[in-house]
């Protein structure tokens, strides 16, 4: 049978093991020795000593676990021994022996090969062999009895010791009936069934002569032992006369009752009547033969037939009430249990003494129907003891029983819980496995987690403290909070799929809620998207604004994490785009208004991505609050500096979230200012140098012509770099307006600088013309010099300062000075 | 043949025509026409031999007189002109390769050279250049048009200012040649030209003016005229030439022709005028003033040189043929 909890290494299943091997080794300790003892043994080595070293030999190889070897070993010496006393027995019946130990052999070999335990094995055979035993007699039907309830016996165990009980008893039986009329005077008080009259053979008790209900005939062992009988057969005893005339004595008084029943005369020798000469007789005996002999012959054929029968009966009823006594056990255990569990172990007690009432009762009851009377009755001497002996015995099987159930208990407890312990690991790392799903698919970090993890921690703490507990209260308690715990797991699986589905209903909500926040309060999405689109060809504008619909309901876990997967990317990419958007009007309006970058700092996509339902705090802290608390500001700059610039105003341009437009345009306002300024000092720049080229060619110093368009220089530089690098709205006004002022300046110096290069460039010539005409004229009026009035100024003023020996007087006249 | 020369060949799908020419050197042609359709071409000096945009540039030094000449007459011969009525040669007068170049043409093209436009000698050449250089001119009885420009005046005394920046007496140089020559080989300038006989070309130019500048163009005139005619006398001069490219006062070109006629009265020999009057932005006027013979004082160094080496070279009378028709003899 496969115990509970084979498959564990558990400490109470090494103590039932232990406890099986130990009772296996004292009961084929005992029951070897037993068998042994009954059966002397002489021939082979006495019937103390070799017995005892056989039977100690078994006992160890049992205790050891190699069962297989100490049952062969068992099997060689008890088929030997039998063997031995059969022969023994039947030496002189030479007819009879051989056929008795055909009939051993053959239930031996059947009793063998139903492979009933080895306890099972020794206990049956020690069951069968106490008959035989004078003093030992009673305890067979109890000791039948209790191993019925030691080893839970089933069907086949059940058949096994009927066929043993029978094949070990039926050839002394037979033997020591035959053997009956010679011992009628000096019948042994120890009886276990003896034929009286009977009724279906009442003709054999007739024969028999002193068969009546007062003095049956004894059917019981010619001696107080086997080995008395062995003795008396052998002619050791003082009451027997030689070998094997105890049976010859029995069957010459079968002979001389039958010949003066039938007034017959029958010549032949009892003993011989066994003898191979009889042989042919037999056959025609049992044949067709009618003459005196051969009835006298199939009448001794008949009486062993009967006796046969009768054994075969009685072990028949033996193995039909060991069959019953099972189920009765059962039924009995079932109904203690369910009445009051803890007498549940005592079911082998009532089964033990309620069976041996119902086998006494059997017993004595069939002795009216099969005509022979027994001992083992209710009124009879041995059953006070045989009934101690079973309520004693029966008391420690339930004992065992009790113990052992414990024990069960306690192992069907912990592989339960560790079976549990198994599925909740199971659970758990199905639960692990959605936790992972949850966290890389949806990027969800589900706080159920931690109380998972503590909930799989204290299971696996529960399945190892379940190892060490052996109290089957405490272990129940932990399957009951290992159960508990599973449900709980169970619960807060159920709990991840509704959050995922919760989460999807959320985020669209939330993307709904948040573009019409958007459109309401006019930030524009148009350019960011257009952006996006770019790096992400793929993604779909449309969904993008608007999130489509999802009816969770329909989802299960995977399918609703798939669609979470979806929306919460659609969503991340509605705040990427939010966030470009974001970014770009914040660093524009940072370039206006630097504070905004204090006040309003931007999110990072990884926070959104962390907590997606913390963009909707930032639309509504940040985004929003973005227009109230800088929006008359940003007017009060964008109308001026619109102004200075020339930007034209148009309603989108007023609303702050297309100050990135705004600043856009004063970007490209500024690029095309400081190329004009960059243009203006190339031109300065290019101006002086030939202006300072061509007063060097004509022989003026440039020290005494300095351009004033230069003196703008240092002043333009510093404001391109302003203007480049423009801080905030207020300072590029500034800036503006002084670049405005000195534009003004600038080009009314760059007009004379002009007048000057002019000059310049046709100075020499005109010096020439003018130093010409004074030679020849002695004096040149400034108006014959075909120059424009600025022009003529300009060359005057350089003409003199170069030639110092001409001065202009306040007519306008050029003449050599003095 | 040269890995260059090969792969050039098989560019212009050239007929294959073998020069010895130096090692360092390669021949490069090319059909493009340069300056604009107006059949101008460069052929100037330079280290290495190679054609820009029409314009070929030649190592006159490396290269041998035939070599050269070979090259010169490939060039040609590529720019692919048929047709040739008149051409016209300009150049440093005494250049080698100037010389080189008119020598071509005239046999390439026999009396088609019309238009000769060089420089006199400069008064610090040696007296074998100025030997050289007379010699090396054009007959001048064959040439149509032979247009002489003062080069020490060119170079000592011109300040051209354009655009903001001081343009170098070369480019002035070209300038003045890319203006003028079209005009002059204009049939009917040609043929008043050829009449006049006129010698000596004294040019001026003006850039960046304007009537921002000058309060009337007749000033501007007089300004530009007395820079042109220092040293010169009004009496000789025979022709006048002006461009006005865009001055401002060419707004009104009734009153430019009026003005300019006003302005050319002064001249007493005058016997003819041309003004050219083109819109622009090129803030530029070019005035050409023609007189028939060289003042003989002011170079009389080129017959004082020429003369001084007539111990030396074997045959003076090409150089004493040129200094006659200068009127210098």
């Amino acid at each position: 049978m496969k115990k509970e909890g084979d498959h564990l290494s558990l400490p109470e299943k090494a103590l039932l093991d232990r406890i099986y091997r130990i009772l296996d080794s004292v009961i084929a300790f005992i029951s070897s020795y037993a068998i042994f003892f009954i059966y002397p043994l002489l021939p082979i080595g006495g019937n103390y000593v070799l017995p005892l070293v056989i039977s100690l030999m078994i006992g160890i190889l049992v205790f050891q676990g190699r069962e297989g070897a100490a049952v062969k070993i068992f099997y060689l010496f008890a088929v030997t021994v039998i063997i031995l006393n059969v022969a023994s027995v039947y030496s002189t019946l030479q007819l009879l022996l051989p056929i008795q130990l055909l009939l051993v052999l053959i239930a031996f070999s059947s009793a063998t090969l139903l492979n009933a335990r080895t306890s099972t094995v020794f206990l049956t055979f020690l069951a069968a062999s106490l008959p035989l035993h004078p003093t030992l007699f009673i305890f067979s039907i109890p000791v039948l009895i209790l191993t019925m309830a030691f080893e839970r016996m089933k069907v086949r165990s059940a058949l096994s010791i009927a066929l043993v009980f029978t094949m070990i008893c039926t050839p002394f039986i037979i033997a020591m009936n035959i053997a009956n009329p010679h011992f009628v005077e000096n019948q042994p008080v120890y009886r276990v069934f003896s034929i009286p009259s009977t009724s279906f053979h009442g003709s054999y008790s007739y024969l028999l002569g002193r068969g009546s209900r007062d003095r049956p005939i004894p059917l019981i062992t010619p001696a107080q032992s086997l080995w008395e009988l062995m003795a008396r057969v052998f002619g050791v005893s003082k009451t027997t006369y030689g070998e094997n005339q105890v049976m010859a004595e029995g069957l010459d008084d079968l002979k001389r009752v039958y010949c003066r029943t039938h007034g017959c005369f029958i010549d032949i020798d009892a003993e011989s009547i066994f003898s191979p000469s009889f042989a042919s007789y037999w056959m025609h005996a049992l044949t067709d033969d009618s003459n005196e002999i051969a009835m006298f012959m199939r009448f001794v054929l008949s009486y062993i037939l009967t006796i046969l029968i009768i054994v075969l009966l009685i072990g028949g009823v033996i193995g039909v009430s060991l069959v019953l006594g099972g189920f009765i056990r059962d039924l009995i255990a079932v109904r203690l249990e369910k009445i009051y569990p803890r007498i549940k172990a005592f079911s082998s007690l009532f089964a033990v003494v309620l069976f041996f009432l119902i086998t006494v009762y059997l017993v004595e009851a069939l002795g009216a129907p099969l005509s022979y009377t027994t001992d083992l009755t209710f009124a009879g001497g041995g059953f006070q003891y045989t009934m101690s002996f079973t309520i004693v015995f029966g008391a420690l099987i339930s004992l065992r029983d009790y113990y052992e159930d414990n024990l069960r208990e306690v192992l069907r407890l912990k592989t339960e819980i560790m079976d549990v312990g198994a599925l909740f690991k199971k659970l758990y790392e199905h639960f692990s496995e959605k936790c992972k799903a949850l966290r890389t698919k949806a990027g969800i970090e589900p706080s159920e987690v931690i109380v998972a993890r503590k909930l799989f921690e204290s299971v696996e703490s529960d399945v190892k403290r379940a190892e060490t507990v052996t109290t089957a209260p405490i272990l129940e308690s932990i399957m009951a909070s290992i159960r508990d715990k599973h449900s709980n797991l169970k619960k807060l699986m159920n709990r991840l799929e509704t959050d995922v589905k919760l989460r999807i209903k959320a985020l669209i909500e939330l993307h709904s809620t948040i573009a019409n926040e958007l459109e309401e309060v006019g930030f524009k999405l148009d350019t960011a998207l257009e952006k996006f689109k770019e790096k992400h060809s793929w993604a779909d504008i449309e969904k993008l604004l608007k999130p489509s619909e999802v009816k969770v309901e329909e989802l299960d876990f995977d399918g609703a994490l798939g669609k979470y997967a979806v929306v919460r990317d659609n969503f991340l990419d509605f705040a990427k785009v939010i966030i470009l958007r974001y970014n770009s009007v914040l660093e524009a309006l940072g370039r206006l208004i630097p504070e905004a970058h204090l006040t309003h700092p931007s999110i990072s996509i990884d926070s959104i991505e962390e907590d997606p339902f913390s963009l909707d705090i930032f639309i509504r802290r940040t985004l929003i609050s973005l227009s109230n608390s800088y929006e008359k500001k940003y007017l009060d700059l964008l109308e001026k500096l619109s102004r200075l610039l020339g930007i034209e105003l148009t309603e989108e341009s007023k609303n702050i979230f297309n100050v990135d437009i705004f600043v856009e345009k004063v970007d490209e306002k500024i690029a095309d200012m400081t190329a004009e300024i960059d243009e203006i000092l190339d031109r300065i720049d290019r101006l002086n140098s030939l202006i300072k080229d061509i007063l060097k060619g004509s022989g003026i110093e440039s020290v005494f012509t300095k351009t004033e368009s230069n003196a703008y220089a240092k002043e333009l530089e510093r404001m391109r770099d302003a203007l480049l690098n423009w801080r905030s709205g207020d300072e590029l006004f500034s800036t503006l307006t002084m670049y405005i002022e000195l534009r003004r300046g600038l080009d009314e110096s760059l007009k004379k600088d002009k007048v000057l290069a002019d000059v310049a460039s046709i100075f020499p010539i005109l010096e020439r013309y003018v130093k010409d005409a004074i030679r020849r004229y002695g004096k040149i009026d400034v108006r014959d010099i075909p120059l424009t009035e600025s022009h003529l100024t300009v060359f005057v003023n350089l003409f003199v300062q170069k030639n110092y020996e001409y001065s202009v007087n306040q007519f306008g006249v050029i003449m050599p000075r003095g | 043949m040269t890995e260059l020369d090969e792969e050039l060949m098989g560019i212009l799908r050239l007929p294959e025509r073998r020069f010895t020419i130096p090692r360092r050197l390669g021949i490069a042609v090319n059909l493009t026409r340069a300056h604009s359709g107006n059949d101008i071409f460069n052929v100037l000096e330079d280290e290495r031999t190679r054609v820009e945009n029409g314009d070929l540039f030649i190592d006159v030094e490396e290269l041998g007189e035939d070599e050269a000449r070979k090259v010169v007459g490939t060039w040609i011969a590529c720019l692919g002109f048929k047709h040739v009525k008149k051409v016209a040669v300009a150049g440093v007068a005494g250049d080698r390769l100037v010389r080189l170049m008119t020598s071509i043409v005239k046999e390439r093209y026999p009396g088609k050279l019309n238009v000769y436009v060089s420089t006199l000698p400069s008064r610090d050449e040696t007296p074998y250049r100025i030997y050289a250089t007379l010699c090396g001119s054009p007959l001048v009885d064959r040439c149509g048009v032979t247009v002489l420009i003062d080069h020490d005046r060119l170079w000592n005394e011109m300040i051209l200012i354009d655009s903001g920046k001081r343009k170098t007496p070369r480019q002035v140089i070209v300038d003045l040649l890319s203006t003028v020559l079209p005009t002059m080989l204009n049939e009917e300038v040609y043929e008043k030209l050829k009449k006049f006989q006129i010698r000596l070309f004294i040019p001026a130019i003006m850039y960046s003016v304007s009537d921002e500048v000058f309060d009337s163009l007749k000033g501007m005139l007089r300004i530009i005229e007395y820079t042109v005619l220092t040293g010169y006398k009004r009496e000789d001069v025979e022709y006048a030439l002006l461009y006005v490219y865009g001055t401002g006062f060419e707004k009104n070109e009734d009153k430019v022709v009026h003005e300019f006629q006003e302005w050319a009265l002064n001249f007493k020999n005058l016997v003819d005028l041309d003004i050219i009057c083109r819109y622009g932005d090129k803030r530029r006027i070019v005035l050409f003033l023609g007189v028939k013979r060289l003042d003989p004082e002011k170079y009389r160094y080129i017959s004082e040189k020429c003369f001084s080496i007539k111990n030396v070279v074997e045959d003076l009378s090409p150089a004493i043929e040129v200094l006659e028709f200068l009127g210098l003899k």
